[in-house]
């Protein structure tokens, strides 16, 4: 339910917030005292009222500020286009208006009293344990590995190191993460690389910086800023920082790319900035020497901004932490997709057009490239479909084609005119899905499947596989998963499995024409996996491993693959089994061997589901979570 | 006793940890657990666990604010077994109005797609640390700590109404602003 997926982020909030607000004790005899004063105010407020009536009625500006005074700076254009989408009316029309509506607040708001040791290392290998979309394109993640080492990044900021020994494995060292003072760091997020040679570890940790206690506005109060650090790694025992660099704004993603680090992040500009101050309206990196704010020649922007949200690309050498090049795009949200030669930023915004007492809004998305392989970063050019992206599963490039799998949303709404109002009479969603083929060198939709899913029913999870596609739509808990055939673009077949219970929030190839669904099953608090297969007939179920009453992690980077051996493994919480604090949740592996799924390991692990994670080597399951760590032998 | 030298005690091993952490937290802890399981029996067996958890998670973790770290982890595992509760009867108290609440702030669908558990949680801090700092812990303890209007009002001197029309409005603010970011839940 939305209101709960709310609910549970007000989870995460900031530490200080929920000690600030935590229960105090009250005296009850400040009631009294309150009432008194409140009313002693009213007199006052009334009498000040009076005398300055004149003062109070004179009306608030309506108009955007004016801007010509930074007429002369190089930002101007920019500046220009950010005053328009971040100037935000006065909800009053006068200072009168504004006050009375205060008075009441104001004289009932009383105040209240006042919530392994190791061995040295000279370097080994580094091993890949992140399932990446793109190969070659290496993926941020909590865990990595090299010949040697296990290297977990957990939530309060601790980089742990294990020794890769089977049963007798251990901790073998650890580092804590120094933040700068006023900082709160948002160790979620986190995520970290490992260089090819085991020696260097990059975190990529994003934080929150008070800036003063006063003022309302975002920018004003508080900032978002994402730490870029490199600890050398070659003595577990001895973890050293080398370099750190940081970029205002949130994390989004980043890639690896031959020793080259992709930072994106999302700059938001809050409302009516103060347009001469530069970090409040862009975003700045600092490489050491305090920060500076990007290039005008470095912002790619729509003529009329739909957000004042930047997409931020940073070109880090791995080595050194050295900035290489940086790009913005001014409006634009955060989805993201990086190939092997392109990056992909796209844009959601919603078109309506208006025919007397009729409007029609549609969902559309802006996709832009830039190819990053180049010493200059360059842009490419963008594209416009209808629809929205779920996520980077839903982009692939191949073969100089960009294949785009989007839900379109249409909404009719009907008003009439009654009187001085207006009602809304009636108001029609109409949700599908589509598969758009794009050929990059022109950047023009070249095949289309439009509308291919049953009316209703929005993208689910997709997964290219080369020439093929897999797309998994639902509305309630039946889903097909339909197969498009994209060798011909000018003759894109496409099949489903008819309905099928559940559905798939992730679809992942094993190879040899299997594909894995892990989703929802029959019922919402059914976890499944399911396997399907391509056949004449389509793409058939084959089995399915199904726990009732217990669901699994949405987070891709919580699974298990390997397609060599047909392996999957991911942790699943049960619920409404009673409360046991100890079997609440297992990690479960499973082998596929052709026909039906054999489960090779069920054990108890503690902590989020999404921060699991798991390794084999030389026949041992190694696990990881944000509250344990274990090896289990595999027979 | 300090936070941080009870923190040094879970690092030692030492089963007085547990103690402290019991002396200088266990009423605040029982609070959180009680607000939303509405039984004492319940939110005593939650505390327990919250020391179990915090036994076994710290080392490694060195928390700062070992007061945050208890109340999130107090606060998780009530939801847990509400929610295990709940799955075989409806739970009474408070969550359900909470979330009735909350669901007033779910945007209306003009943004850009699906928020993300990070891009929401990003979104709701800066809209907390933007409210006015009365109002900001209002609406924590409103819809964090699950704490009834009634208490609230009785807390901070005021109406049981005019707590009432301050997270009505402050929860307008926050869907206004999730629709501004163009965040979809």
């Amino acid at each position: 339910m939305k209101s709960r997926k709310l609910f549970d982020a007000m989870r995460d909030i900031d530490d200080e917030l929920l000690l600030d607000a935590a229960p105090k004790k009250r005296r009850i005899s400040n009631q009294k005292r309150s009432r008194m004063s409140v009313w002693g105010i009213l007199a006052a407020s009334l009498v000040l009222v009076a005398t300055l009536s004149v003062w109070l009625l004179i009306p608030y500006d309506v108009t955007p500020p004016d801007v010509s005074q930074y007429e002369g700076s190089q930002y101007y254009g920019v500046i220009m286009k950010l005053n328009r989408v971040t100037f935000h009316r006065p909800k009053y029309k006068n200072r009168l208006q504004m006050v009375l509506s205060k008075v009441e607040d104001f004289f009932l708001f009383a105040k209240a009293e006042d919530a392994g040791p190791g061995e040295s290392a000279t370097g080994d290998a580094y091993r890949e344990t992140t399932d990446n979309q793109v190969a070659g394109v290496i993926e941020g993640d909590i865990l990595k590995r090299s010949d040697r080492y296990m290297y977990y990044f957990d939530t309060e900021g601790w980089l742990s190191v294990y020794s890769i020994e089977g049963e007798a494995s251990k901790k073998v060292g650890s580092h804590l993460l120094v933040r700068k003072p006023n900082t709160y760091p948002e160790e979620y997020a986190a995520q970290m690389y490992l260089s090819a040679d085991g020696r260097t570890v990059t975190l990529i940790a994003p934080f929150w910086q008070k800036i003063n206690e006063s003022g309302y506005s975002y920018g004003d109060n508080a900032r978002s800023c994402v730490d870029v650090i490199s600890l050398d790694v070659s003595d577990p025992t001895n973890i050293r920082e080398k370099n750190r660099v940081t970029v205002s704004g949130s994390y989004l993603s980043s890639r690896m790319v031959d020793g080259k680090l992709l930072l994106l992040t999302s700059f938001y500009v809050g409302k009516n900035p103060d347009f001469s101050r530069e970090e409040c309206f862009l975003p700045q990196i600092d490489a050491g020497e305090g920060f500076h704010s990007l290039l005008p020649e470095d912002i790619v922007s729509p003529e009329t901004l739909s957000s004042p949200r930047y997409t931020v690309v940073c070109r880090l050498d791995e080595a050194t932490l050295a900035v290489e090049d940086s790009a913005a795009f001014l409006s634009y949200s955060n989805g993201e997709y990086v190939s092997s030669e392109n990056l992909y930023v796209t844009r959601s915004y919603t078109e309506t057009y208006r025919e007397g007492l009729q409007s029609l809004s549609v969902k559309m998305t802006e996709v832009s490239v830039l190819g990053y392989r180049e010493e200059t970063m360059a842009f490419r050019g963008s594209v416009t479909l209808k629809g929205y992206v779920k996520d980077q599963y839903s982009l692939d490039e191949w073969e100089g084609i960009l294949r785009v799998v989007t839900t379109v949303e249409e909404q009719t709404v009907r008003e009439n005119l009654l009187g001085n109002a207006e009602m809304t009479v009636s108001n029609e969603r109409d949700v599908n899905a589509s598969l758009w083929c794009i050929d990059l060198s022109t950047m023009q939709v070249v095949a289309a499947k439009e509308r291919f899913a049953p009316d209703g029913e929005m993208v689910q999870s997709v997964r290219f596989d080369g020439d093929m596609a897999y797309v998994c739509t639902s509305i309630q808990l039946s889903d097909p998963v339909f197969f498009f055939d994209l060798s011909d673009l000018s003759d894109i077949t496409v099949t489903d499995t008819g309905t099928i219970d559940g559905f798939s929030s992730s679809l992942i190839q094993l190879g040899d024409g299997f594909l894995l669904g892990i989703g929802r099953g029959s019922s919402w608090s059914t976890a499944k996996l399911e396997i399907y297969e391509e056949s004449d007939a389509g793409v058939v179920s084959v089995c399915k491993y199904e726990v009732a009453g217990a669901y699994v992690s949405s987070v891709y980077k919580s699974y298990f693959i390997d397609r060599e051996h047909w392996l999957v493994g991911l942790g699943i919480r049960y619920e409404g089994t009673g409360y046991q604090p100890t079997s609440q949740q297992d990690y479960v592996l499973l082998a596929f061997d052709g026909n039906r799924f054999v489960e090779l390991v069920k054990t108890p692990l503690g902590g989020s589901l999404e921060r699991m994670r798991a390794v084999i080597v030389d026949e041992y399951l190694y696990l990881f979570g944000s509250e344990e760590w274990k090896v289990v032998p595999l027979s | 006793m300090e936070d941080k030298d009870i923190v040094d005690l879970y690092w030692a091993r030492e089963e007085s940890a547990i103690r402290e952490t019991e002396k200088k937290y266990g009423r605040y802890c029982h609070y959180v657990a009680s607000r939303i399981l509405q039984s004492d029996e319940d939110a005593e067996e939650v505390v327990n666990d919250t020391y179990l958890r915090a036994w076994n998670s710290i080392p490694p973790s060195r928390p700062t604010q070992l007061k945050a770290y208890l109340a999130k982890i107090a606060s998780r595992l009530s939801l847990d077994r509400y929610d295990a509760r709940s799955a075989k009867k409806r739970g009474g108290g408070e969550l359900p109005l909470v979330l009735e609440e909350l669901a007033e702030c779910v945007p209306s669908g003009e943004g850009e797609h699906l928020a993300d558990e990070i891009t929401l949680r990003d979104a709701v801090n800066r809209f907390l640390w933007s409210l006015p700092v009365e109002s900001r812990r209002i609406f924590v303890r409103r819809y964090w700590y699950a704490s009834s209007v009634a208490e609230i009002a009785r807390e901070y001197g005021m109406k049981e109404s005019a707590v009432g029309m301050l997270l009505l409005r402050t929860r307008a603010k926050l869907k206004h602003e999730l629709n501004k970011e163009g965040i979809l839940l």
